[in-house]
Formats: structure tokens, sequence, C-alpha cells
């Protein structure tokens, strides 16, 4: 009987383990495990609106052993720990040298009502569906491979309309084939960011957003919050906004100025200033959810100390002359 | 061939050797590669060379007549009394000034520029965010511990902002 009751328990807390670990795990993340695991190989499709016109890029994709790389007129690639992006001349930049990120994000359930929908066909496979929403409104649908779990479809939505506003799926899909893994680039330059401390940083956003990291990379401090679902950037460099330089955007209003936006294929890019700071958001999140959390950052002022100002001058007098 | 500027990854002090031809072939072409790529590196040379024009293009001051040679032969400056330069003056004479202190007023003036510059140099540089790195940087680190696929296919697009 004790035997009995011990087993029980153990079954129970194991159970419970499981479903904490279960609840904690974001569909997104599911998926990420899912492309990590199989080998695959195919084109994708990406569709979003670019603010005027819906827009559309087939890109081709292959993962293997762990890597993914994604390729269209700059080529992306994941490998474990790792993420590099592609410029011109076949350097690779590598952007983040280990896996610093991504730990630590909030539990999505908190926020959003996440739950299985009908079972669908994508590129010829059937794929799990899985609805994310948020006070009702549908704001993602996940299509993910019954055998995999590797994504083969994200569609995000936003405003009424029902229609997807951002779209990424495969049109063409192998999957677990002899698929060779993407070639490790042969000229990588290091521009990963350095994390810092930063205690005066803000814990948290509106929206639930809380914060995950901070890094510093080429004099650009970059907050990274996130909600468990979406991960939210914020970049501050002090100084005062230069306007001229920056492409055309629309209008937006923050708390203390006027920002400038911008829709991207993987979501919106938020660009204001205020107390000397300089601020770009960039999320895949709903643009209310962007603004809502730029609205609600704390001001730092931006403007240096006399020591540093002097510090500044004396640099700037001594660095010719070295 | 990897191509390691550091633990910040930048080239930093590189470009004033860059500026003044100091560096090996080798290491020229790596720099060029990495401003090829590298906005924050490219900016930073464009002010180190501007802040260098800027500092040659000082007019040069002529020393006074005969200052070269009271130096090398180590004398003290010719002396003009007070009561010659302040008639007025009278009776009350200091000495004239000695070359320690010119050299201490000299010295006092550059102070006081330095500090006058500090607190009368503009306090905030214009700044223009690099929007499209900025957009690499948070969807490859959003991908970490996430789905990659939808979150890096994004930047397989050659990002353009419109309204």
């Amino acid at each position: 009987m004790r035997r009995a009751i011990a087993g029980l328990a153990i079954a129970s807390l194991a159970a419970l383990s499981a479903s904490l670990v279960a609840a904690e795990e974001s569909p997104l993340q599911r998926a990420g495990r899912g492309a990590a695991r199989v080998n695959f190989e195919g084109t994708l499709r990406i569709r979003w609106f670019d603010g005027v016109t819906a827009r559309s890029e087939l890109l081709s994709v292959r993962g293997a052993n762990g890597s993914v790389v994604v390729r269209g007129g700059v080529a992306a690639m994941a490998s474990p720990g790792q993420r590099l992006v592609e410029h011109a001349g076949g350097v690779w930049d590598l952007l983040w040298p280990s896996d610093q990120v991504g730990s630590g994000r909030p539990d999505p359930a908190l926020k959003y009502q996440i739950a299985a929908a009908a079972v669908a066909t994508v590129s010829g496979r059937p794929a799990n569906v899985i609805e994310v929403r948020h006070g009702g409104a549908l704001l993602e649908r996940l299509a993910l491979d019954q055998a995999s779990g590797l994504l083969l479809r994200r569609e995000q939505f936003e405003g009424a309309g029902g229609e997807p506003s951002r779209t990424v799926e495969f049109e063409t899909v192998t999957v677990g084939g002899a698929t060779a893994a993407p070639e490790r680039p042969q000229t990588i330059v290091n521009v990963a960011p350095e994390p810092v401390a930063a205690p005066k940083a803000a814990a948290g956003l509106a929206g639930g957003y809380q914060r995950i990291g901070v890094y510093k990379r080429s004099g650009v401090t970059q907050l990274l919050y996130s909600d468990g679902l979406y991960d939210l950037s914020v970049f501050q460099q002090a100084g005062r906004l230069d306007r001229s330089h920056l492409p055309a955007g629309a209008d937006v209003e923050l708390a203390a100025s006027t920002g400038v936006r911008y829709a991207w294929p993987g979501g919106h890019v938020v660009v204001w200033a205020a107390s000397g700071m300089v601020y770009t958001a960039v999320s895949d999140a709903p643009l209310s959810q962007v603004l809502a959390a730029a609205r609600s950052l704390p001001l730092t002022s931006g403007s240096p100390s006399l020591l540093r100002r002097l510090r500044q001058v004396c640099r700037a007098l001594i660095q010719p002359l070295a | 061939m990897k191509v390691d500027f550091g633990r910040r990854g930048h080239l930093g002090d590189l470009l004033s050797g860059l500026l003044d031809g100091e560096l090996t072939q080798r290491a020229v072409e790596a720099a060029q590669a990495h401003l090829s790529v590298c906005p924050a590196c490219l900016h930073e040379l464009e002010d180190v060379g501007a802040a260098r024009a800027w500092v040659r293009g000082l007019p040069v001051v002529e020393p006074p007549a005969g200052f070269y040679e009271r130096v090398l032969r180590d004398e003290p400056p010719e002396e003009t009394p007070v009561v010659a330069r302040f008639p007025g003056v009278g009776g009350i004479g200091f000495g004239a000034p000695s070359l320690r202190r010119k050299v201490l007023a000299f010295a006092g003036s550059a102070a006081a520029a330095v500090a006058l510059l500090a607190v009368a140099a503009p306090q905030q540089d214009p700044v223009s965010p690099p929007v499209n790195r900025l957009v690499e940087a948070h969807a490859t680190g959003a991908s970490l511990g996430s789905d990659p696929l939808s979150r890096l296919a994004p930047l397989g697009v050659p990002v353009t902002f419109r309204k």
C-alpha cells in the first residue's frame, strides 16, 4: 500500500512538473526544438504588408544537424547557440556567439490564450494548428508538422478583417531526407554584443513585457524584453535624433515626442527621442503592443556628465595628435 | 580566414593606424573588409579623419622672434621694466613676466579653453539609428531559444522601410 501511495505521489509530481514545463514553453519555442531535431529542405514564402502594399518573397531554407540557413537577398544562419547574417562579399557577421539569450522568458500563458485548433495540411503535410489569442482577438495561428514539430506556417493577425498581416509558410518542403548540413561560413566577423549590467533599466514594460537581458554593441545598448511569446528590443543611443538620415516612415505619437514607425517583414520598428536619448524599438508583436511598451519606457537622461564631456573633449583634442 | 579585432569586435585604435598608413597590408585588407560591413567603425573612421583634418587645418602660430634661439640657449627671456610697460604704475613693480610665467599662463589658458569647450561644446551628437542593423540584432536574438525559421526568414528579405 505504501509503495502504491509513494508511486502515485511520484507520478503526480512528475505530471505536475511536466505540465509546468509545458506551461512555460511557447508554441514558437516548441517549434524551435522541432527545427533543431529534423533535417529539412524547401522553399519558404513570406508575405507582409509594408504599410502601402502587400509584398511577398520566396526564400530557400535548409536545416540539418541543428543548423538552419535561410537564403533570400540576404542569408541568415542559426547554428546551435549562434546566429549569423551574411553581408556583401561573403562576410558573415556573428551577431550572437552563444545561447545567452532566450532563457528567462515569462510564461506566455499568463498573457495569452493558447489553444489547439483544427488539424490542417500545409505543403502536403498534416499539421497541428495552435491559435494564440489576447483578449479574445486572434494574434497567431501556427501550424506545426505532426511528425516532426517543425513550424510549417505562421500567420500573424493585426486589426480587424481576419486576413493575416504577416505569413511565413513552406511552399515546398522535404522533411527527414539526407539533407546536407549548412556549411560553416569561412569569413566571420565577430560583432556580438556584451551582456552588461543595467540596474536602472526598466525591469518591465506595459503589456507584461519583462526584461530578459541587456547588451551593448558599438555604443548601442539593447534592452531585451519578452512577454513569453514576443520579444521586444529597445535600443538606446545617447544623442539627439537626426531625422534627416532616417528612412521615410509614418509619424506616431509617443509619451513625450513624435516618433517614426516602419513596417518590415518581421514586424514593426519605432524610432523616437526623449531626454537626450534616441530609442529604437523592434518587435514582431502587434503594433499596439509595441507602442504601449514604448510609451511606458521610463526616460533615461542621455546628457553626458561634465566629467564625461571633459573627457570627450580631451580625447577629441589628443586623439588626432596621438 | 577568421578576422578578430578584439573582444569588442571593432577596429578601435586600428583606425588611427589605418589613417596613418601604419598597418600591414594584411591588416589593411582585414580592416577594410570590416569597414565594408560595420557602419559603427566607418562612422568612427570618418570622425577621426574629420578631427585630424580640423586640427591640421588650424593656422600655424609663429613664435616670437628669437624664441627658438632662447630655448636652445636656455636663456631667460628679455626682461622689460614694468615701469616702461606701464608708465602710470610708477615705482610699484613686480618684475617682468618670466618664461615660466608665460608657460604657466599658456597652460592656464589651455586649461580654461578645455573647460570652456567641455561646458560649451554641443552636448548631444546627432544620432541616426542604423535601423537595418538593429532589426538584424533583434531578430537574431529573438530566434535564440525560439523558432529560427519564422524569426530569421524576415532577414532573408533585403529590408526596405516605407510608410
